[in-house]
């Protein structure tokens, strides 16, 4: 397992590389002037020619593209992932800032989807064709038609603006990130139900389970311990797969409700041109998603001592 | 083998946690901050961050009132002395003497004297500043500044190489922040809170999230009413607006605080009121004078005449707006209110003149990030069809139409302009001067030899009603030959719970200081 | 047909039908069965496939699918487990119990071996912290390294091994019958051989009724006491020596057509599951057949030890 870990991680190097060097790429291709960007504050101001050389100048955007790549390589491999251009603050320190509040968010949006996911899903296997089973089928559709950001307005106005139980936005403790947690993970929950569903019913089927089943076993421990587990596997794959996306990509949460994560650290890099801090950003997002990949795999190779590291069932 | 997943499970998904679980614990008790301060800080919200920081050139917005100037401006827009009581003017502008407040001290105690400015002229001089209020530039606030001196304790002298005689416009507010020269770092960053000499002090900032200003006991001036305020930060209008309802919080404030619907409708719950007042932002058409059809000044005059700009803003913007063809901001002094023509008939004939009775495509292009700008382009569509011209809308981010833009890869643009200082000279130069920066990067191609000797002229007026004939013959100018069409002059909106008294908006933000909590 | 001597242990079945409903119109799993299988005897159940004797295991043990079309009675202790088994405490594993085919699917693949045991023992209400009791009876099936078995997962297993923990599993809880589903399938000569010798131990040292649904005749030989043959999901044939001294038509046909009998091929096929003959269901094949045979079903006629199907001994 030790050597597994080890080709994962040198694996994940020249991916990151590769991935660095793309986002790199894209910004240099992409038009505007990130010079431009700083000195006109969205056209509040009309910087003149010297104005901007001066800062073109200053942000090194006159050197050539290998060097400037290949500096800012250097700067990583000794941990220094460089300054924003607009802000002018030190891009570590800052995502040191706002990745634990991505996190919280990603773990607790991770959790309302799974559990409310396979909870439902189990009931709705166990129940199947009653009314609950039929609800729930319905309701899910309705949920993956539902966009995000419309459904965060409307809790707004129920929870926070009418009932006031809930606050409208910012962080704090954990009933700040109720709400936003719940439009991210909706959608999720809708297909982990279904998928549970899908997945139990499959396993009702198997010739294992017919056995247990006249075996005597009551039904509890044929739903927990013989169903359930074979079940879950995919559900995992999936899972991991929806935590790794939501790190990165919880742009429309984090806006709406103020939260100042990591997605809405790259929106703003990348309306302004933040070469420094898009780069910073699709390398920590890409370390991340590697990680949580690797904890995937680990957790499946687990649960399932059939399958050996490296596959997926 | 199997026991070696458990242990590195358990302790990869306790790491994930933790590290998330970290952001509640300092979280948590940052919320107990606010839940305790609450009950008698009055708790505002704005949608830019109003306090970026250490590495911004201004730390934070002039609203918050923890900075002042040397020199302010008042209700009409003109200078006012701030930090600096009076001012003399020499040698037709090359040299200008400033007499500074005595008996005032920074937040730390420090005095307040000709040595303190110095100091932040000399962090001012290390280099152009970024901040996302404005470009903290010494070349652009002080043009062709030779030297300062001390001429005593409290007397300053500047000495320029060219005439500036506006000099003071240029200083207004943004132009002469003082801070306490301790709060600098050696490379001209700040290192911890600004310090200035405001009615309020920075007591708490967390980046990104709010800002808590404490009630500065040692101002000179009249002290502010309330004695916590913390301004939070809230980027969705809408969001801004349940938090008011909810009672989160008991305003908002800063450009764009809220949208005119929903002032509207805010307007109508009975526990809220808002408040307005002339704004310096001038939404206007750029034309491309590089290539036909506009760069015949007819066609410009058409196009001004076509919309019916007061239309528009009663559709779109529920009135909270200024039809306007003036090329100058109505906040500054020098604004000459000048009759807004709308006249299709006239319109139609000028287009025909210039089009020969043929109909012309033209592209108009406009920020994709701005919900309302797709339905005026819409309405403004309608009119100039029937001129004769045939608009394809483009929406674009705002990056690409600045490249399309400075291409001269565009007709009709929609943009925005601030007025950085009071005195027009700056406006008229950068639009209708061939140098000039924003004549440029929209590819307007405007030249006019008058405009070009009346402004050498306003460089070197000192006698006020002079200045303010030019200035009125250049905005004649600037409606007659349309270099940009302005549509409107802007209106700040802010809205409060009734809770608050004095609340009023002010041309760039609220008078923090003269706000009370009624309770 | 219920006797009047039946012991309230044995398995009594009384007009017996399955059918399942598909889109060409019905399939007749099993069709009219009327049997007594005795408790403490070993009947073996034989027939070639598609004849329903996996329907009849199955109605037995009451998994049928709900889709599917009963009626008819399985009378058990005085109830009629077809229509509910529930009220018989302890029907699975205490009264009777089941030997899968395919031991390699019929496990858990993520619990180990030991683990499900005691899922097992757990629903008569036993208890087996020292793994006593699961060492005692697979050491008794021959897998004398009870440790190792019991912590390993099903598929670490061999697929004889895993036969033997199943067999195991079946007697942990003392059932009174007991449903071997074609034990011997598809496994080879040695594994064969294994099944036998399983069963046997289980003869010997436990007093129970077992049924023994296979096409393995010489399992059937080895231990069966009564056989009975079905064809076209009814019980053709039903007795002590069938095999010795076959009297109906297909039992005979069925018998000469196998490699040690000189492989004398039966003619025809048997009927498709959809297909509804209104009289005897081997007729069409059979070459004792009358006109009688292809308008009227047959009724049981006693024939010495053996009760037969055929109007040949009416």
């Amino acid at each position: 397992m030790i050597s597994y870990c080890c080709k994962r991680i040198l694996t994940a190097v020249p991916v990151l590389l590769g991935i660095s060097l793309l986002a790199f790429i894209l910004g240099v291709l992409s038009p505007g002037d990130p010079a431009e960007f700083v000195l006109n504050q969205d056209g509040l101001y009309a910087p003149s020619e010297e104005q901007l050389e001066a800062m073109r100048e200053e942000l090194g955007l006159n050197k050539p593209l290998w060097l400037r790549y290949g500096l800012w390589l250097m700067g990583v491999l000794q941990g220094d992932l460089g300054s924003s251009y607009i802000t002018g603050r030190d891009i570590a320190a800052e995502i040191a800032q706002r990745l634990p509040v991505t996190l919280e968010l990603a773990v607790l949006a991770l959790l309302m989807a799974g559990v409310g996911g396979i909870f439902f899903g189990s009931i709705c296997a166990v129940y199947r064709g009653s009314f609950f089973d039929n609800f729930v089928k319905n309701l899910t559709n309705i949920m993956l038609s539902i966009p995000g950001f419309w459904l965060a307005l409307i809790l707004i106005l129920i929870f926070s603006e009418q009932l006031r139980w809930l606050p409208t936005s910012g962080t704090g403790s954990l009933k700040y990130f109720l709400l936003p947690a719940f439009v991210l993970a909706f959608a999720t929950m809708a297909t982990v139900c279904r998928f549970m569903r899908g997945a139990l019913l499959t396993e009702f089927g198997r010739q294992y389970f017919l056995v247990a089943k006249v075996r005597g076993i009551n039904k509890f421990n044929l739903l927990t311990r013989y169903a359930l587990p074979n079940a879950i596997i995919p559900v995992i794959a999936l899972l991991g797969n929806y935590f790794a996306s939501v790190l990165g990509g919880s742009v429309i949460a984090e806006s709406i409700f103020a939260i100042p994560g990591i997605s809405s650290m790259a929106l703003e890099a990348i309306r302004y041109r933040d070469y420094p801090v898009l780069q910073a950003y699709v390398l920590v997002s890409g370390c991340t998603l590697i990680l949580v990949m690797v904890t995937v795999d680990l957790l499946i190779a687990y649960l399932n001592p059939k399958v050996k590291l490296g596959e997926r069932s | 083998m199997k026991h070696f997943y458990k242990p590195l499970l358990l302790l990869l998904t306790t790491a994930v946690l933790l590290l998330g679980g970290c952001g509640v614990q300092q979280t948590a008790s940052e919320q107990e901050k606010n839940i305790t301060a609450e009950n008698n800080a009055v708790v505002l919200a704005a949608g830019r961050n109003l306090a970026p920081g250490e590495k911004d050139g201004y730390y934070c917005s002039k609203i918050l009132g923890v900075w002042e100037p040397l020199i302010t401006k008042d209700e009409n827009g003109l200078p006012k002395p701030c930090l600096a009581t009076g001012w003399e003017m020499k040698d037709g502008g090359k040299e200008w003497i400033f007499h500074l407040r005595q008996g005032v001290q920074f937040h730390n105690g420090s005095p307040f004297n000709a040595d303190a400015v110095i100091k932040n002229f000399e962090r001012m001089k290390l280099g152009v500043k970024r901040s996302s209020f404005y470009g903290l530039d010494i070349k652009t606030f002080y043009p062709s500044l030779i030297r300062y001196e001390k001429i005593d304790d409290y007397t300053l002298k500047f000495l320029f190489a060219e005439p500036n005689v506006n000099q003071l416009y240029k200083m207004i507010d943004f132009g002469s922040p003082v801070y306490a020269p301790e709060c600098f770092a050696p490379d001209g960053n700040f290192q911890g809170f600004a310090i200035g000499t405001g009615p309020y002090k920075i007591t708490e900032n967390v980046l990104n999230k709010y800002v808590r200003l404490t009630r500065s006991d040692t101002y000179y001036g009249t002290k502010a009413k309330v004695p916590e305020i913390v301004v939070r930060n809230i980027p969705n209008p809408d969001v801004r607006y349940a938090a008011l309802k909810a009672g989160e919080i008991l305003g908002v404030l800063d450009i764009n605080a809220i949208p005119p619907f929903l002032a509207e409708e805010i307007k109508q719950d009975d526990r809220f009121a808002i408040s307005t007042n002339k704004s310096t932002m001038i939404r206007f058409l750029a034309l491309n004078g590089s290539r036909f059809p506009f760069n015949d000044v007819r066609m410009r005059q058409a196009v001004s005449l076509a919309i019916d700009r007061k239309d528009l803003v009663q559709a779109l913007y529920l009135n909270y707006a200024e039809p306007t063809a003036n090329l100058l901001n109505y906040t500054s002094p020098y604004y000459k209110d000048y009759p807004v023509e709308y006249d299709p008939e006239k319109a139609r004939k000028l287009a025909r003149e210039v089009l020969g009775g043929q109909r012309c495509e033209v592209v108009y292009c406009i920020n994709g990030g701005e919900p309302l700008q797709k339905g005026e382009a819409e309405l403004i569509s309608y009119w100039l069809q029937i001129i004769g011209l045939d608009v394809t809308i483009q929406s674009l981010e705002y990056a690409t139409m600045a490249r399309q833009m400075r291409r001269g890869d565009y007709d009709i643009a929609r943009v925005q302009q601030g007025l950085p200082n009071g005195d027009p000279y700056s406006i008229f130069y950068t639009f209708m001067m061939p140098d000039g920066s924003r004549n440029k990067i929209s590819c307007l191609a405007y030249q006019n030899h008058e405009v070009a000797a009346l402004l050498q002229e306003a460089k070197h007026c000192t006698d006020e009603n002079k200045r303010r004939a030019i200035y009125d013959r250049l905005q004649l100018i600037s409606i007659e030959d349309q270099p940009v069409v302005p549509l409107f002059n802007d209106r700040s909106i802010v809205a409060y719970s009734k809770r608050l008294k004095n609340y009023d908006a002010l041309v760039y933000g609220v008078n923090l200081a003269e706000i009370e909590l009624i309770d | 047909m219920v006797t009047l001597n039946s012991a309230a242990l044995d398995l009594v079945l009384h007009q017996l039908y399955v059918h399942f409903p598909v889109p060409g119109g019905l399939v007749r799993a099993v069709d009219g069965v009327d049997i007594c299988f005795r408790h403490q005897q070993i009947t073996g159940i034989i027939g070639e496939s598609g004849c329903g004797k996996s329907v009849l295991g199955q109605a037995i043990l009451g998994i049928l699918p709900d889709y599917v079309a009963r009626s008819g009675n399985i009378f058990y202790r005085s109830t009629d487990i077809l229509a509910d088994n529930t009220s018989l405490p302890g029907f699975y594993g205490q009264q009777i119990a089941l030997i899968p085919q395919n031991p390699g699917d019929s496990l858990n693949p993520l619990r180990t071996i030991g683990r499900q045991f005691d899922d097992i023992l757990q629903t008569a209400g036993f208890k087996d912290k020292t793994n006593q009791r699961k060492q005692q009876l697979l050491t008794f099936f021959g897998l004398p390294d009870a440790e190792r078995v019991l912590a390993a997962y099903p598929h670490e297993l061999s697929g004889g091994m895993l036969q033997r923990v199943l067999c195991a599993m079946s007697i942990c809880c003392s059932p009174l019958w007991l449903l071997a589903d074609e034990p011997t399938k598809g496994l080879d000569e040695t594994a064969c051989g294994v099944v036998y010798e399983n069963l046997q131990k289980i003869k010997t040292s436990q007093s129970l009724g077992m049924l023994i649904i296979t096409h393995d005749l010489q399992l059937a030989r080895s231990i069966c006491a009564n056989i009975a043959v079905m064809y076209a999901g009814q019980i053709v044939e039903y007795g002590p020596q069938v095999l010795t001294g076959p009297r109906h038509p297909y039992t005979q046909a069925f018998l000469a057509a196998l490699p040690e009998n000189g492989f004398q091929p039966l003619p025809g096929l048997p009927p498709l599951p959809q297909d509804h003959l209104p009289g005897c269901r081997f007729a069409p094949r059979c070459p004792s057949c009358q006109k009688r045979c292809l308008q009227e079903v047959p009724p049981v006629y006693d024939s010495g030890t053996a009760k037969v199907r055929c109007f040949l001994y009416a």
